[in-house]
């Protein structure tokens, strides 16, 4: 098994080719939002010829509606105007790491269109510039060899569909993406899951690194001996890595193993034909027939000769040779699925009858398979072509697929290959000079070996582990420049705010402002550190109010001197009851003092 | 072009553009198709396009070339993917309607348009028949039969293109054509619209002007959806010259504009085009084909109806932009035109000193003088929308006692140029000139305004 990695990380900022600011990850959808409705066609790349994948998903053509969050969006994103020059802060930043990887950089920069005719690009296209190639990251089982370092823009976030509109947001497209591609080098599910880590480490290092769920996002190629390169992407969550790729593996040697017997099974390539076998099911009682029936549908069906047994072979929980064939015909059809002679047909409540009139009618003998669609006729005749051509086929196809949450996959669509690129003209090719190489270089990228050493004599060993992955680091060093401890800092980012959050609290109505403010408070000793949590608690509550009159109006300002000892006295001398009463404003280092000065009463 | 001293080092490597190469530069090799060198950039850049598809500029100075051992052959298909195809089935779409055909002329312009490696930018190239061929779901309207005019910008264009547009559709209807799609640039469309309304006179049939503001070589282009809506206008019983454009950002509607009423009103969004004093004159469902034409004025169309082809245009006409600052030396160049169209401020005024016409900035003495001379002057306004009126003002009255006609005109500026490009082909006699300027001739002059036009603009 060989298996390579695409990390993409997105950068702060503005736009790559506009004005507009980058959402935060976690931006709601903005009120207000326009919406405009596309239909995209496919495009023929510089070869004359139109990439397969574009040809694909035009095959499955459907209305698409984008949503316009109007703060972060404008007639670029709507493909209403032309880019904007490629913004050169974002360029920096990504021959910054470029230069940090010790990758070369190209002389001349071609902003490339990519054809994406899924509707996540209002344009068709993807903007995508090959930055440098070479290079490595190092991790603990050596250094990770870099192919590409790519600078280009996110596509659009999907919405949940309406029918048979795709619906995406158009705040999201055109936040800067730098892509880290590696050569094919994993050879275990370990290993790789190593190395994305480590490069989402070292991406980390940059400055304009943005942070948060959905900023960083691995899409992984994996290929077998015999089997065939194939992409998964959406990996949300990187713990499920390695499961993707041992299920991948497994699938790849299943398809490995299901060429070989229809090969000796005499099986030479495609065979099949379909016949419209509605009459089988004129009183059926399998409900997804007669639905299908009753709306006006047909039902088609399709004769494998020599297939029987193969479409349930399992490649893992959940997956069998029938679901990839279900696939092929859910996409170019949009047709629910497929049923299989492999299945338990009773399941479907379909009878041995209609089983026996089925195969007399396409003469389906014991050595054969079949499959049947039930849909409007053109959705399934274009399902059953690309169901029969995927099931005869005698090689492992090239894919993109996308990553479920249990670690399986999905086809998605045929691999695009290289026709799929062509020159964005609206952008002149950009020469990377010795400026803009030493503009980059200004750009401090730390190892994470020297972070993380740095992080140590600040915090100890645990907090630094912590605070190098968190994402509030930014914050953390803003706080400390500002003159917060480092402890202080992290301690409340990385412990105090992480278990408020759990409690419910609504950390994020707490912003950086405010919080600095409060800690400075704390540094400053007009507040006690235990009454920190409270004092949060109250600023989720109320965002509007200031920190200064939350503590005065929860009675939390420190008591010092003689207030103290007034406090100690009211108390009866009870220590007890002192602390029950005055814990969250006494410090603790007073209180100490005070024990040791009344050390022999209660 | 790549520099010449490039261009040598090519020739000494013996490798030409289009062969698959090795690079070596600095410790680094790369492989992959030499491009043409766009004519943005840095000449001394050699274009490489990789075998994932992206193209890299590497510096020539201090890098080494030769012809790879690959054939292109094999690096074309090493960098495609799997050769399965699934193809689009398009059967469930209307069997061709075999009446009358429609004729789709091009003439240039982004909806013909494909990237060119040697401008490095888009260019008109593609042919009307080529334009159809790539869009499977135009053949649902055939028959449409196409025909290349010229192959031109619409910024390029000149009024002999006006009489040769004029003809190409003159020529359709007497091919049997049930309507003419024009396929156009976007830039001057309005211009073209306005000269074929004149130009063509009882006309059979629809003539309708269409374009793209998104070349169709990519996926989100109007191309597709603007010509569907044009065919399916032009199968439709009306007889006008229009333009149909998107109505908006949206592939859904297309509106249908009078050809002499419409302007170019974005730069670059779909929805570019309005129709100005007056609504759209009827609108085409982008995904039916349904066309609705609302306008109770439009003629439908009667295939007995022979046009009445009046074509020349006089090439020598001024488009005249009044602004502060204007001088009577500017004025005074104007003299070697036969006419000039005045786009003047407001209600159609210019700089002439009204409280003494004869001060040395006014401009009054120059047009006077121009207007005895026999140049032909006309006004119309800058303003977005509204009427010529001479008379509120003294400046204006002075004006036409010049001898500037257009006086009560509500028209475009740009249509009222075209009018006297038209008019000064028709007549050389700026006195007959001028009266055929101001008959109203398919819809170009208003006589009346509707008050939505000056309804405040209010958001709901």
């Amino acid at each position: 098994m060989l298996c390579g990695l695409e990390i993409h990380q997105r950068l702060v900022g503005s736009k790559l080719f506009c004005s507009c600011p980058s959402p935060a990850p976690d931006e709601p959808l903005e009120e207000g939002s326009y919406s405009f409705f596309r239909a995209l066609r496919p495009v023929f790349g510089e070869s004359g010829e139109v990439d397969i994948a574009a040809e694909f998903e035009a095959a499955r053509m459907r209305s698409i509606e984008y949503v316009a969050p109007p703060s972060y969006s404008c007639l670029v994103e709507a493909d209403e105007e032309p880019p904007h020059p490629l913004n050169i802060e974002h360029l920096k930043s990504a021959l910054a790491f470029a230069l940090f990887a010790g990758s070369s950089v190209v002389d001349e920069i071609h902003v490339m269109r990519k054809v994406v005719v899924d509707g996540s690009n209002t344009s068709g296209f993807q903007r995508t510039a090959l930055i440098a190639h070479g290079g490595f990251i190092s991790c603990s089982f050596g250094k990770i060899p870099i192919e590409t370092i790519c600078l280009e823009e996110e596509s659009a976030g999907i919405l949940p569909a309406l029918g048979q509109t795709a619906r995406y947001r158009i705040d999201r497209l055109g936040i800067p993406l730098i892509e880290i591609a590696t050569a094919p080098v994993f050879t275990t599910p370990a290993q790789a899951q190593e190395g994305a880590k480590a490069i989402g480490l070292a991406l980390r290092m940059l400055p304009a690194s943005m942070r948060g769920l959905g900023t960083i996002r691995q899409d992984v190629n994996i290929s077998i001996p015999q089997g065939a390169r194939v992409e998964i992407k959406g990996l949300q969550d990187i713990d499920i890595l390695p499961s993707v790729i041992e299920n991948e593996v497994k699938r790849q040697q299943g398809l490995v193993e299901i060429i070989g017997q229809m090969k000796s099974r005499g099986i030479s390539g495609l065979s099949a034909s379909f016949a419209d076998v509605s009459f089988v099911f004129s009183s059926t009682s399998c409900s997804i027939i007669s639905k299908a029936l009753s709306l006006g549908g047909v039902v088609l069906a399709a004769k494998l000769p020599k297939m029987a047994g193969l479409l349930g072979y399992t490649f893992y929980q959940g997956r069998r040779f029938g679901s990839e064939i279900s696939d092929y015909a859910k996409i170019a059809g949009g047709v629910l699925g497929i049923i299989h002679s492999d299945e338990d047909l009773a399941k479907y409540a379909i009878s041995q009858q209609e089983i026996s009139k089925l195969c007399s009618a396409l003469s389906i003998g014991k050595d054969d398979a079949f499959i049947i669609i039930a849909d409007k006729r053109q959705k399934a005749e274009a399902a059953m072509h690309a169901a029969i051509s995927r099931s005869m086929l005698l090689h492992v196809p090239s894919e993109t697929r996308k990553a479920d949450e249990k670690g399986g996959s999905s086809f998605m669509r045929p691999m695009a290959g290289a026709h799929r690129m062509y020159p964005e003209t609206d952008i002149p090719p950009i020469r990377i000079t010795k400026e803009i190489l030493d503009m980059a270089l200004e750009i401090k990228i730390e190892s994470v070996q020297d972070r993380l050493l740095r992080l140590n004599s600040m915090l100890g060993p645990s907090l630094a582990q912590a605070m190098l992955r968190s994402h509030n680091y930014g914050l953390f060093e803003k706080l400390v420049s500002n003159g917060i401890s480092p402890k202080l800092a992290a301690i409340t980012l990385e412990q105090t705010l992480v278990s408020l959050k759990r409690e419910g609290v609504a950390v994020d109505k707490i912003s950086p402002e405010r919080l600095e403010s409060l800690l400075k408070m704390a540094e400053d000793k007009l507040i006690t550190k235990a009454a920190i949590p409270l004092v949060l608690k109250e600023m989720a509550l109320h965002p509007n109010l200031s920190v200064q009159k939350i503590i005065e109006s929860n009675n939390l300002h420190r008591l010092e001197g003689s207030e103290i000892e007034k406090a100690w006295e009211s108390c009866g001398r009870n220590m007890r009851l002192f602390l029950e009463k005055y814990r969250l404003v006494v410090d603790g280092e007073d209180i100490m003092q005070l024990a040791k000065k009344h050390g022999n009463s209660k | 072009m790549y520099s010449p001293a490039l261009e040598r080092l090519l020739m000494q490597a013996g490798v030409k553009v289009g062969d698959v190469v090795v690079v070596e530069r600095a410790g680094q090799t790369y492989e992959g198709l030499l491009m043409p060198r766009p004519d943005v950039g840095d000449e001394n850049c050699l274009v490489i396009k990789l075998k994932s598809g992206y193209n890299i500029g590497i510096f020539s100075q201090g890098a080494s070339i030769r012809k790879s051992s690959i054939s292109l052959q094999d690096f074309l298909s090493s960098s495609a993917s799997s050769p399965r195809r699934f193809l689009p089935s398009f059967e469930g779409l209307a069997k061709p309607n075999q009446r009358m055909p429609v004729f789709l002329l091009s003439t240039g312009g982004t909806i013909s348009s494909k990237v060119d490696y040697i401008t490095g930018a888009v260019s008109p190239q593609i042919n009307a028949d080529e334009i159809i061929s790539s869009m499977p779901r135009l053949h649902s309207l055939s028959p449409i039969k196409c025909r290349s005019l010229f192959s031109a910008f619409s910024e390029d264009l000149l009024p002999s293109h006006w009489q040769e547009m004029a003809l190409g559709v003159y020529e359709a209807f007497k091919d049997g054509a049930c309507g003419v799609v024009i396929a156009h640039g976007t830039d001057t469309m309005g211009y073209s619209a306005a000269a074929l309304s004149y130009a063509l006179e009882n006309l059979p049939g629809p003539v309708v002007l269409t374009g793209a503001q998104r070349s169709p070589d990519r996926g989100s282009s109007d191309a597709e959806a603007n010509l569907f809506c044009s065919i399916s206008a032009a199968k439709a019983s009306w007889a006008q010259v229009a333009v149909c454009m998107h109505a908006d950002s949206s592939d859904r509607l297309n509106f249908l504009h009078l050809g002499t009423r419409v302007r170019k009103a974005h730069s670059s969004a779909r929805g570019a085009f309005r129709s100005i004093g007056i609504p759209p004159i009827g609108r085409v469902d982008a995904q039916s084909g349904e066309v609705v034409i609302s306008s109770q004025q439009i003629p439908a169309a009667d295939y007995k109806r022979k046009i009445k082809l009046s074509a020349s245009f006089s090439s020598n006409v001024h488009f005249a932009w009044i602004y502060p600052g204007i001088t009577p030396k500017t004025v005074e160049k104007w003299a070697d035109y036969d006419g000039v169209l005045i786009a003047g401020t407001g209600m159609g005024h210019a700089p002439v000193w009204a409280s003494d016409p004869t001060s040395r900035h006014s401009i009054l003495p120059a047009l006077s003088q121009l207007s005895q001379s026999g140049v032909l002057l006309a006004m119309a306004s800058q303003a977005f929308e509204g009427r010529v009126n001479m008379d509120v003002y003294a400046t204006g009255r002075l004006l036409q006692k010049a001898g500037v006609i257009g006086h009560g005109c509500d028209w475009l500026a740009e249509t009222a140029y075209v009018k006297m490009c038209w008019a000064l082909g028709q007549q050389k006699d700026p006195k007959k000139a001028a009266e055929l300027m101001l008959t109203p001739k398919s819809g170009d002059i208003l006589s009346r305004t509707p008050l939505s036009q000056a309804l405040p603009y209010v958001q709901d």
